[in-house]
């Protein structure tokens, strides 16, 4: 085996990269680290879940993600009255030739590009419907399991706003979803360049970056390559330490032995469920992304404190005293973090 | 795979070559902080085993060894946790070098069962940075700074050594030419000393007999007890010194570096009387005033139980009780027997002569007799002398066998004399100095 062919994957991967950030920001003004989120997120196989006031382009973002990736691209508009079968779909009576069979039509779930619109609208059951597809890539309808084509990619957006008549995600649900970015608002020069781009004549286009036939090979060929990518064991056990000092130190569940690094206090007091060991997957392989798009095929630590927030700060499951003291995730994370300095050496 | 292998291999030697350099390093680091505290240790024992008092010695000398013993134990500690494998070498290696994790990544990588498709890439980026990581940018070759620690207590020990060396001591004329002979033709005196003494305008012998004339020395200097344990306690009591164990290993640690660095005061009774930063002037008032006390007291006594100082300071020089005498102190006492008409000729009897005594008009002459004596005192100072010399050999042990046997032998008078009782007298003058003593007749 030479060093050119990998070496041109990675170039490639780069490449690649690049020209879907830069399709994305023809359409999408500013929010760049949020776009990068989400293509990291895209690359190493997870879902993400966007939390963001409305008007911010959310949903924007993830229809021209599913047009720059010249991907199947559903959108499904999620409300109170929605049902399981609705997403992952139902079997019908079909006659045909004379003959009455059941048949199984599928739902907007089978496409490679999801887009779950205010999937707190749903009720629990119907979010839940969401779960098999996310993990496993498959959805069990009627005792009969179907497969679902790679690349699945699930984006789902959340309002925060407006919680009435909302159902809060459960956090199993949570826990599926690889990234929560939190889109805001853009910031002035951001803002004059949205309402002056998008009321004048034309509309802002963009150009897919893969071919329609082969855009899904592509795709599944780089996220293969992301998982190549190294890890040194030091490095392994350093996301280990940030997963395990996301858990609280009377936490029934979390083992007893000392942890890499020490408990901190704001974690005990208001952290009730701390991160799962897809927080520490969801670490590596956006650690492994973030070195390919630096051209290493080994991950540092700065790559991983870069994924940290976003991979971990869903998971986080916060008790009424953080919800009091105005404590969020992020910050428990970036205490997590400095804490985790000392293990750098 | 070939590639992967000879990059691997590559890689592998260079790190291995990085992290014998970087243990070296660490070996010498632990070494030469081990080492210059030793040697700190030492000169601070050489410098209080020349001033302090034998307690204080034993102190020091103690707590020296522990702390010896400490850094040894905290130099191999240190060498051992800071002592790197071949992982540690990478990470140290990356961080130095700014290869982002690469080496450590590939050190692993040859535990892992089923390399990446991506190896061949990490180890040809690795080996394209391999400027930044060449073990002499990493681990130069430089005078560890923990090198100039051990230079600088080097320079203290040699310091302390050269001056406590060559510590002006009190001033006595030089050797005279008619002496050295004299001392040579008795055999008494070795080489090196009497080139010494003929040398050097420094007697040391003078301060050997300052300290012989000194309360604490009286009180130490007991013959049935030569390792410089307190005869009395009355004695002690006047010393101000405490009671000190004989053949101890701190004493005999500190009676050597007095050997080494000051023959003439190397005895142990000698060093009981010492205490750090005494000066010159304060032992020689206490000493002079003594030697008046003992010769108003102890009259008709032996010269050499006489002003012990002055005549042993002059004898030790010129080998002429008259010629180096101080008269100014001793002018207004009567010696008797160790006038200068004392001992004229080749016979004894004239030391004990009183009427032969007439001070100032034959002490001129040297005379063979006097010459013995002078050269059994010599000597007796001599630290050569004093090694060679078993401890049944010594006079100071053989006096002491005459006192337990025989004390009819030795007068009553010179009992008492501590001044002649700590000499060392080697054990060919054994019976001159019997005879001498019990006023008998040389055969």
């Amino acid at each position: 085996m030479s060093a050119s062919t990998p070496q041109r994957a990675v170039q490639e991967f780069q490449a690649v990269f690049g020209r879907l950030r830069d399709q994305l920001q023809r359409v999408i003004v500013g929010h760049r680290e949020v776009l990068d989120q989400i293509l990291v997120a895209f690359f190493a196989g997870g879902h993400v879940l966007i939390e963001g006031v409305p008007g911010t382009g959310k949903t924007l973002m993830v229809r021209t993600l599913g047009e720059v990736l010249n991907l199947a691209f559903n959108r499904i508009q999620f409300t109170v009255d929605l049902m399981p079968a609705d997403i992952t779909g139902t079997r019908i009576v079909v006659e045909e030739n004379g003959r009455r069979a059941f048949t199984f039509l599928r739902g907007p779930l089978f496409t490679h590009v999801l887009l779950a619109d205010e999937i707190n609208r749903a009720t629990p059951k119907t979010q839940s419907a969401l779960l098999e597809a996310m993990a496993e890539l498959q959805v069990t309808a009627a005792g009969t399991t179907y497969r679902l084509a790679p690349p699945f990619f699930v984006l789902a957006t959340l309002n925060p706003i407006e919680m009435e008549g909302t159902y809060p995600l459960p956090e199993a649900q949570l826990d599926r979803f690889f990234f929560k970015v939190v889109l805001g608002y853009p910031d002035h020069a951001d803002m004059r360049r949205i309402i002056g781009g998008t009321t004048g004549p034309a509309a802002n286009s963009v150009e897919p970056v893969f071919a329609r036939e082969d855009a899904a090979a592509r795709v599944e060929e780089m996220r293969h390559l992301v998982r190549e990518v190294l890890v040194a064991p030091h490095l392994e056990e350093y996301a280990a330490a940030l997963v395990r000092a996301t858990l609280p130190a009377d936490s029934k569940f979390a083992p007893r032995q000392g942890t890499l690094i020490p408990p901190d206090e704001q974690i005990n007091r208001y952290v009730s469920f701390g991160s799962s060991p897809r927080g520490g997957q969801a670490l590596l392989l956006g650690a492994k992304v973030h070195a390919l798009l630096d051209g290493r095929v080994n991950i540092t630590y700065t790559d991983i404190d870069q994924v940290a927030i976003p991979a971990l700060n869903h998971r986080l499951v916060l008790n009424f005293a953080a919800l009091a003291d105005g404590i969020d995730s992020r910050s428990l994370i970036e205490r997590v973090l400095h804490a985790a300095r000392r293990l750098r050496r | 795979m070939a590639a992967i292998t000879l990059g691997l291999a590559e890689v592998e030697e260079r790190l291995q070559a990085l992290r014998r350099r970087l243990n070296l390093t660490t070996a010498q680091h632990g070494f030469y902080i081990a080492s210059s505290v030793l040697v700190a240790i030492i000169a601070v024992l050489v410098f209080t085993g020349l001033h302090a008092s034998p307690q204080t010695f034993r102190i020091l000398a103690w707590a020296g060894l522990a702390l010896a013993l400490s850094v040894a134990m905290a130099a191999v500690l240190y060498t051992r946790r800071r002592w790197l494998d071949t992982e540690a070498v990478a990470r140290l290696a990356d961080e130095h070098a700014q290869l982002t994790d690469r080496l450590a990544t590939l050190t692993d990588l040859r535990l892992r069962p089923r390399p990446s498709r991506l190896a061949p890439v990490l180890v040809a980026q690795t080996l394209a940075l391999g400027e930044q990581w060449q073990p002499r940018h990493i681990a130069p070759r430089v005078v560890p700074r923990s090198f100039l620690l051990l230079v600088a207590s080097l320079l203290a020990l040699t310091g302390t050594a050269l001056t406590e060396r060559d510590a002006p001591q009190p001033a006595s004329p030089p050797a005279t030419s008619a002496a050295l002979p004299a001392e040579t033709k008795l055999g008494s005196t070795s080489p090196s000393h009497a080139g010494r003494s003929a040398a050097g305008p420094v007697n040391r012998s003078a301060q050997a007999a300052e300290h012989s004339s000194s309360p604490a020395h009286q009180a130490g200097s007991d013959p049935v007890n030569p390792g410089g344990k307190t005869g009395s306690a009355e004695n002690a009591g006047q010393a101000g010194e405490p009671k000190t164990q004989p053949g101890g290993l701190t004493d005999r640690l500190q009676q050597a570096i007095h050997q080494a660095f000051r023959p003439e005061v190397a005895e142990p009774s000698q060093l009981a009387s010492r205490t750090i930063k005494s000066s010159g002037e304060q032992r020689q008032s206490s000493a002079s005033s003594d030697a008046r006390a003992r010769a108003g007291s102890q009259q008709s006594r032996l010269p050499l139980q006489n002003d012990g100082r002055a005549d042993t300071r002059s004898l030790s020089k010129s080998g002429s009780l008259t010629a180096q005498r101080e008269g100014a102190s001793n002018s207004g006492h009567d010696f008797k027997g160790d006038s200068a008409g004392a001992g004229q000729g080749s016979s004894p009897e004239g030391l004990f002569n009183q009427d032969a005594a007439e001070p100032g008009t034959n002490g001129d002459e040297s005379k063979p007799f006097k010459l013995t004596i002078t050269s059994f005192l010599r000597s007796a100072q001599q630290p050569g002398r004093q090694q060679d010399a078993s401890p049944k050999q010594t006079a100071a042990g053989s006096l002491a066998l005459q006192t337990g046997r025989g004390e009819a032998a030795i007068s009553e008078r010179q009992h008492p004399d501590a001044a002649l009782r700590k000499v060392e007298i080697p054990p060919d003058y054994e019976d001159l100095v019997r005879q001498v003593f019990s006023l008998r007749p040389l055969p």
